[in-house]
């Protein structure tokens, strides 16, 4: 892809893509991790349009990007909290809502990250090859999950 | 947020984020320079060349007399006194 195609692409794929990293990183990192796809999507040579569109390639990449991000010592989750740190100017809430997110397990993590991303679940269907029904009931077990942990770090 | 409604809302006020207008031209502007620093394959056809082209100057230069044109100038000179 040219870097044309790839900037068209920006306003509609940037803030799904930038909320999908935000629910699992902080925003300074969200937002290097968002510009690390655009720039792989020009460089990589793997996209066959006859093989999927732009904007499933373009969120392979990402979930691959988060996968290799999240390995840092300072996104390895922690249960052990009395209350998930903030970021400067962050709502606290999302704070929590990240770190709760961070103690989920693939693929209900990849799924649930994009259901942040407010991605449809037909969209999330067909971005992960997955059937409606498997996303749905990912989404049903990953919102119990959250909201266990929410509570539990009394977030009532 | 025990209560079903306000965990709801928490995911909506999530999904409402947006990232700055400055965010979204800085990973257009990122596009752009990451496509000055990307070399064409052409470049490398091209460098391929040039050095193909520098090498076999030199070997034709290393290979062939100086000047050649001395030692034909010599023998039309030698016939020319023979037939004088």
């Amino acid at each position: 892809m040219d870097s044309s195609e790839v900037g068209d692409l920006v306003p509609t794929l940037g803030p799904p893509l930038y909320r999908f990293f935000l629910s699992r990183m902080p925003p300074q990192m969200a937002d290097e991790a968002v510009q690390e796809v655009f720039v792989r999507m020009l460089r990589l040579d793997t996209f066959d349009e006859g093989k999927g569109s732009a904007e499933a390639f373009a969120w392979g990449i990402a979930i691959n990007v988060c996968k290799e991000i999240r390995r840092q010592p300072q996104l390895l989750p922690i249960d052990d909290v009395d209350e998930p740190p903030a970021h400067p100017g962050e709502d606290r809430r999302f704070a929590a809502l990240r770190a709760a997110v961070a103690l989920m397990e693939e693929p209900e993590l990849s799924v649930f990250q994009m259901v942040l991303a407010d991605l449809s679940i037909a969209t999330i269907s067909e971005m992960l090859a997955m059937p409606e029904g498997t996303v749905k009931s990912h989404i049903h077990r990953g919102k119990e999950k959250l909201k266990r942990t929410l509570i539990k770090w009394g977030y009532q | 947020m025990t209560k079903d409604k306000d965990f709801e809302q928490l995911i909506v006020d999530f999904q409402q984020q947006q990232p700055s207008a400055m965010r979204l031209e800085r990973w257009k502007r990122t596009l752009r320079s990451a496509t000055g620093n990307r070399r064409s394959p052409w470049s490398y056809v091209a460098a391929g060349l040039a050095a193909g082209l520098i090498l076999g100057v030199i070997i034709s230069r290393g290979l062939m007399p100086s000047r050649p044109e001395e030692n034909f100038s010599a023998t039309y000179v030698l016939y020319d006194v023979k037939n004088f």
